[in-house]
C-alpha cells in the first residue's frame, strides 16, 4: 500500500512535472527562443522590418519553427496584429520578417515582441512556446523636427481606389488644427490627444501631379501639407499578339491601357519572357517589342508579357507556333507586260524566307464598272493573265499575300495601274442629214454623234466621208474631217448619192454608217399632227410601215426659234413604232416640230409623219395689233391680219372680242362677261384661229364703245390690257 | 534739407544731378519694371493653376515667411530715400534669381508637361537678374554708393537660396509647392515695388 502510494505519488509528481513541462510558460527558457531582435523602420513604405536569430542550433542543424509576432500600437496592451511565421531555421541564420502599417509609423508608437515554438513532427515533445521577447518600442516621433505639427505620410504613392490613412501629430494639446483635401475640410478621429487620423476611402485619381492635403493651425500661422500621388490601377495588357514577317524577328504588340506614370512613379515597364528558351527582354516601347528568332530553333513559343510599376505587376501569356503567325510583307515589283487592247499579264515578287513557304496571293483588278478577282499560289514570283479587258481603259490592280498553309493575316496591298491599248472603233457612228434644195443643187448637212468610250476604243482622230454618186457609179469625194467635229456640209447636185461615214482612231476604222441622199427629197405632203408634251418629253408614236424598213429616225430642232436649229435625231429599230423624245433644251412656250422618217432597206429615208407640240403651253403674253375700219353709226370692222399664230407660246384656238358700252346690252352673238376689274362687257367668240377680221354690229349712233381682241388657247387667253376707244358717229353724218 | 519722397530734387542731395542720359535710363528701367510686373502677375496665375487646389483658392494663404532671408518689401519701404529703396530693390531682385531657378527645377519634375509655366519661370529668373542690374546701373548713374548691410557675394547668396529651397523640397512635394508660391509672390511684390520706386524718379512722375 505504501509502495502503491509512493508509486502513485511519484506518478502524480511525474504527471505534474510533465504537465508543468508541457505548460505554455516554462520556468526555464526554450533553448531555441528568438534572440537579438532588431527592428528597422521604413517610413516611406510604412514598414517595420524585423531581424532576429535562433541560437543554440547545432552546426548543420535545421529546425522547422514557428514564430508568433505581436504588434501593439500606442500601448503594449493594444495589440493590433498577431501573425505566425513558419520557416526552417538553420544554424547561424538571421531571420527576417516585414509588416506594413496602414497608419503612418510617425502617427503612433508601436511595440513588437515575438516568441517561438518548434514545429517539427519529428520532435512533437518540443512543440511548445518559448517566452515572449521583450517589447521593442518603435517611436518615430522622437526624430521629428521642432515645428508645431506635422502631417504624414509624406508624398505617398497609392493606387486609385485604395484606402489611405493620414494623420497629423501636434506638439501641443489642445490644438485647433484643421485639415483639408483639395481645399475641402476633412473630418478626422482623435487617436491620441495630440494625434488625429483621417481615413480616406477609395481615393480617386485627380491629376498626375498629385492630390494636395494640408493642415493649418487655428492662427493660420503654420501650414503643413503632403501630396498624395494617386496612380491609376495598372491594367493587364490587352490584345497581346505576336507575328513575324520573315521568320527571323517576332514583333509583339499589345494595348497598354492606362498610363500609370506620375511624378512619383514612371510609366509602367514591360518585360517579355519566353519560357522554352528562358530568355527575357525589357521592352523599350510601351506597346510593342521585337524578339529575335534564332535560326533553325524552336517553332513553339510561350511568351509572358509582364507590365510592372512601383505598386503592381500584371501578366498575360501567349502560346503559339511561329509558322502559324506569318504576316508577309507586301509584294513588290508589280509589272504589267504584253498589254494589248483586251489582255494583260501581271507579275509580282514576294519576299522569301529561309524555308520556302507557299503564299496565297489575292489579285484584284478594278476597271470601269467591273472588278476581277483571282487567287494565285506563289513561292517566289507571281503571275496572272487577264483577258476580256476593255480597250483604252485604265485599270487599277492590287495584290496581297498570306501564308497559304496556316493563314494568319494578309499582307498590305501593293497597287499598280495600267492602261490597255486602243482598238479600232467597234460601232458605226450614228449619222443623220439635213437636205436643202438651193437653185438646182442640194446643200446636204451631215451630222454624226460622237462614239461612246465603249464604242470608240480609243481617241477618235478624224472622220472619213466617202461620197459615192450612185447615178454615175463613181466616188465623187473623199473627205477627212478632224475630230472633234460632229458634222459637215456638202454641196451636191440632184443625183443620188451614197455617203459612207466612218470614225477613225490610231488603230483603225469603225464600221461605216451609210446614208442615201437624194437631191430631191421627194417627201410627200404629210399632215402635221399635234402632240402634247409631258414632264419628261414628248411621247411619239407612228404607224408601222408595210414593207421592209431597217429603222426609224425621229428628227427635231432643239432651238426651233434660234438662228441655229441645232438639229437632233433619235434612231430606233425597225420594230419600234413609238418613243419618248427628251431634251434638256425643251422649254415651255416653244413649239417643237418632229419629223419621223423610215429608212428603207436601200438606206433611203422617207418622211412618214410630222408631229408638233409644246412641252408646256403658256397663255399668250400679248394681244394682236388691231386695226379698226369701216366705222359707221351702227358698226365697225376690226382686223389683225399681221398676227401670226405660228409664233405663239401655245396653240391659238380662236379669239375673244370684248366690247364695253354704256348701254351694257349684249346682242345676239355675244354674251355678258365680267372682267377682272368687275367691269361688265359683251364677249364675242371666234373659234377659227385663222379668222383675222370681225365686224362689230348692232351699235348705237353717237355712242362710246371700247373694244379688245385677245387670243384664247387651252391654257388661257391673252392679257386684258388697255381697251381701244371708239365713238360711233351720228347716223345722219356723212 | 527737405526730403520729398522719391524726388530728384538737387537741393535734397547735391550728388544727384538729373542728366539726360540718366533720365533716359530711369525711364527705360521703369518701363522694364512695368512690363515685368505684368509678367510676374501672369507667372503667379500660371503657377497656382498647375499646383492644384487649394493653391489659387481665395482662402488659402500660407504664412508669408522669409525665403533664404528674403522677405516682402517692408511697410516702411516707401518712406526711405530713393537710393535706399533702389538698393533694396536691386538686392531683392538679385536674391530672387536663384530662387526662381530652384522653383523652375522643381516644377520641371513635378509638371514636366507644363512648358509654358517652365518657360515663364525661366524667363522670370533671367528678367529678375536683368532688372536688378538695370536698377544698379541707375543707382550708379545717380552716384549713389552702396550703403547698408554688406551684400553677400552673388555665389554665396545663390548657395543660400538653393540650400533653403532644397530643404523645403526635401521636406516633401507640398512644401516645395508652397515655396514656389512664396517665391512667385515675392517676385511679383518686388518687381511691382521696383516699378513704383522708379516711377517716382521719372521726371514728371508723382512726387
Amino acid at each position: 500500500m505504501a509502495l502503491f502510494s509512493v508509486f502513485q505519488t511519484t506518478f502524480l509528481l511525474a504527471l505534474l512535472s510533465l504537465r508543468t513541462y508541457q505548460s505554455e510558460v516554462l520556468s526555464e527558457p526554450l533553448p531555441w527562443a528568438p534572440e537579438s531582435l532588431r527592428v528597422f523602420i521604413n517610413s516611406t513604405h510604412q514598414c517595420l522590418h524585423l531581424q532576429w536569430s535562433v541560437h543554440n542550433l547545432a552546426h548543420h542543424q535545421e529546425l522547422k519553427m514557428v514564430f508568433q509576432i505581436e504588434i501593439s500600437r500606442i500601448k503594449t496592451s493594444n495589440v493590433i496584429w498577431v501573425e505566425n511565421y513558419s520557416t526552417t531555421v538553420k544554424w547561424n541564420q538571421v531571420l527576417h520578417w516585414s509588416w506594413e502599417s496602414k497608419l503612418p509609423l510617425e502617427c503612433a508608437k508601436h511595440f513588437i515582441r515575438m516568441r517561438s515554438a518548434v514545429d517539427d513532427a519529428k520532435t512533437p515533445e518540443q512543440s511548445f512556446w518559448s517566452n515572449w521577447s521583450s517589447w521593442e518600442e518603435v517611436h518615430v516621433q522622437n526624430s521629428l523636427g521642432h515645428d508645431p505639427f506635422f502631417v504624414f505620410p509624406k508624398d505617398k504613392l497609392v493606387e486609385e481606389g485604395s484606402n489611405v490613412t493620414i494623420c497629423y501629430v501636434s506638439r501641443s494639446q489642445p490644438n485647433n488644427i484643421s485639415c483639408y483635401l483639395e481645399g475641402v475640410r476633412m473630418q478626422g478621429e482623435q487617436l491620441e490627444p495630440n494625434v488625429s487620423v483621417f481615413n480616406l476611402n477609395h481615393v480617386a485619381f485627380i491629376r498626375e501631379t498629385g492630390t494636395n492635403i494640408y493642415c493649418k493651425g487655428d492662427q493660420g500661422d503654420s501650414i503643413k501639407g503632403i501630396v498624395l500621388f494617386v496612380s491609376k490601377v495598372l491594367e493587364e495588357p490587352k490584345d497581346f499578339s505576336c507575328e513575324t514577317q520573315d521568320l527571323t524577328t517576332l514583333n509583339c504588340t499589345w494595348d497598354p491601357r492606362s498610363d500609370t506614370g506620375l511624378l512619383k512613379q514612371l510609366s509602367q515597364s514591360y518585360t517579355l519572357f519566353e519560357s522554352f528558351s528562358g530568355k527575357k527582354t525589357l521592352c523599350k516601347h510601351k506597346s510593342w517589342c521585337s524578339w529575335e528568332v534564332a535560326p533553325e530553333s524552336q517553332e513553339m513559343y510561350n511568351f509572358t508579357l509582364t507590365a510592372e510599376n512601383y505598386l503592381r505587376k500584371r501578366s498575360v501569356h501567349l502560346l503559339f507556333n511561329l509558322t502559324h503567325r506569318v504576316h508577309p510583307m507586301a509584294p513588290f515589283s508589280v509589272l504589267f507586260t504584253d498589254v494589248s487592247a483586251t489582255n494583260a499579264t501581271m507579275t509580282w515578287k514576294v519576299h522569301t524566307t529561309g524555308n520556302y513557304y507557299t503564299l496565297l496571293c489575292q489579285v484584284e483588278l478594278y476597271g470601269e464598272g467591273e472588278v476581277i478577282q483571282r487567287n494565285v499560289s506563289v513561292e517566289v514570283d507571281g503571275k496572272q493573265l487577264f483577258g476580256g479587258l476593255k480597250p483604252d481603259t485604265e485599270y487599277r490592280a492590287q495584290v496581297r499575300c498570306a501564308n497559304a498553309n496556316h493563314f494568319w493575316k494578309w499582307s498590305e496591298w501593293t497597287r499598280q495601274n495600267f492602261t490597255t491599248a486602243e482598238a479600232a472603233p467597234s460601232e458605226a457612228p450614228d449619222v443623220w442629214r439635213n437636205v436643202k434644195s438651193v437653185q438646182g443643187h442640194s446643200v446636204v448637212t451631215l451630222f454624226w454623234k460622237p462614239l461612246s468610250k465603249l464604242q470608240a476604243n480609243g481617241k477618235i482622230l478624224f472622220y472619213n466621208i466617202v461620197i459615192e454618186n450612185l447615178d454615175r457609179s463613181s466616188i465623187s469625194k473623199l473627205l477627212s474631217i478632224p475630230a472633234p467635229a460632229n458634222g459637215t456640209e456638202l454641196n451636191l447636185d440632184q443625183c443620188l448619192y451614197q455617203i459612207h461615214v466612218t470614225a477613225n482612231n490610231s488603230v483603225g476604222t469603225s464600221p461605216a454608217s451609210v446614208i442615201i441622199v437624194s437631191g430631191d427629197p421627194g417627201n410627200k405632203e404629210v399632215e402635221e399632227e399635234r402632240v402634247k408634251g409631258m414632264e419628261d418629253g414628248f411621247s411619239l408614236s407612228w404607224k408601222p410601215q408595210p414593207g421592209n424598213v431597217t429603222g426609224y429616225i425621229v428628227e427635231w430642232c432643239d432651238h426651233p426659234r434660234g438662228p441655229l436649229c441645232d438639229l437632233q435625231w433619235k434612231s430606233v429599230g425597225p420594230t419600234t413604232t413609238s418613243t419618248v423624245v427628251s431634251s434638256d433644251a425643251f422649254r415651255p412656250g416653244v413649239q417643237y416640230n418632229f419629223r419621223i422618217y423610215g429608212i428603207s432597206t436601200e438606206r433611203v429615208p422617207y418622211l412618214l409623219e410630222k408631229k408638233t407640240g409644246y412641252s408646256q403651253e403658256l397663255a399668250p403674253s400679248d394681244n394682236p395689233q388691231v386695226v379698226m375700219s369701216n366705222l359707221t353709226s351702227r358698226s365697225f370692222t376690226l382686223s389683225w391680219k399681221d398676227y401670226s399664230i405660228e409664233s405663239q407660246p401655245s396653240f391659238i384656238q380662236g379669239y375673244h372680242v370684248y366690247l364695253k358700252s354704256k348701254a351694257g346690252q349684249c346682242h345676239s352673238g355675244s354674251e355678258k362677261a365680267v372682267l377682272s376689274d368687275d367691269a361688265v362687257c359683251c364677249k364675242y367668240r371666234i373659234d377659227n384661229p385663222k379668222q383675222k377680221t370681225f365686224v362689230v354690229e348692232n351699235l348705237q349712233p353717237e355712242s362710246f364703245y371700247e373694244f379688245l381682241v385677245t387670243p384664247y388657247t387651252s391654257v388661257g387667253e391673252g392679257p386684258h390690257g388697255a381697251f381701244t376707244k371708239v365713238t360711233t358717229p351720228d347716223e345722219y353724218c356723212l | 534739407m527737405s526730403r520729398r519722397e522719391g524726388s530728384l530734387d538737387p537741393q535734397a542731395d547735391s550728388s544727384i544731378s538729373p542728366l539726360p542720359h540718366l533720365e533716359a535710363k530711369i525711364r527705360q528701367t521703369h518701363s522694364l519694371a512695368r512690363l515685368l510686373t505684368k509678367y510676374a502677375e501672369q507667372l503667379l496665375q500660371e503657377y497656382v493653376q498647375h499646383q492644384g487646389d487649394p493653391f489659387g483658392l481665395p482662402g488659402f494663404s500660407p504664412p508669408r515667411l522669409p525665403v533664404a532671408g528674403l522677405s516682402a518689401p517692408a511697410p516702411g519701404h516707401a518712406g526711405l530715400p530713393a537710393p535706399e529703396r533702389l538698393r533694396l530693390d536691386a538686392a531683392a531682385l538679385s536674391a530672387l534669381q536663384p530662387l526662381l531657378d530652384v522653383v523652375r527645377r522643381h516644377q520641371a519634375e513635378l509638371n514636366p508637361r507644363a512648358p509654358r509655366l517652365l518657360r515663364r519661370l525661366e524667363d522670370a529668373a533671367r528678367q529678375a537678374r536683368a532688372l536688378g542690374a538695370a536698377v544698379e546701373a541707375v543707382l550708379a548713374a545717380l552716384g549713389a554708393e552702396t550703403r547698408g548691410p554688406p551684400a553677400e557675394p552673388a555665389a554665396a547668396a545663390a548657395a543660400a537660396a538653393v540650400a533653403a529651397a532644397t530643404a523645403a523640397t526635401d521636406a516633401g512635394v507640398f512644401p516645395a509647392k508652397v515655396l514656389g508660391l512664396r517665391v512667385c509672390g515675392l517676385y511679383r511684390e518686388w518687381v511691382s515695388r521696383t516699378e513704383g520706386d522708379l516711377g517716382q524718379l521719372v521726371p514728371g512722375g508723382p512726387a
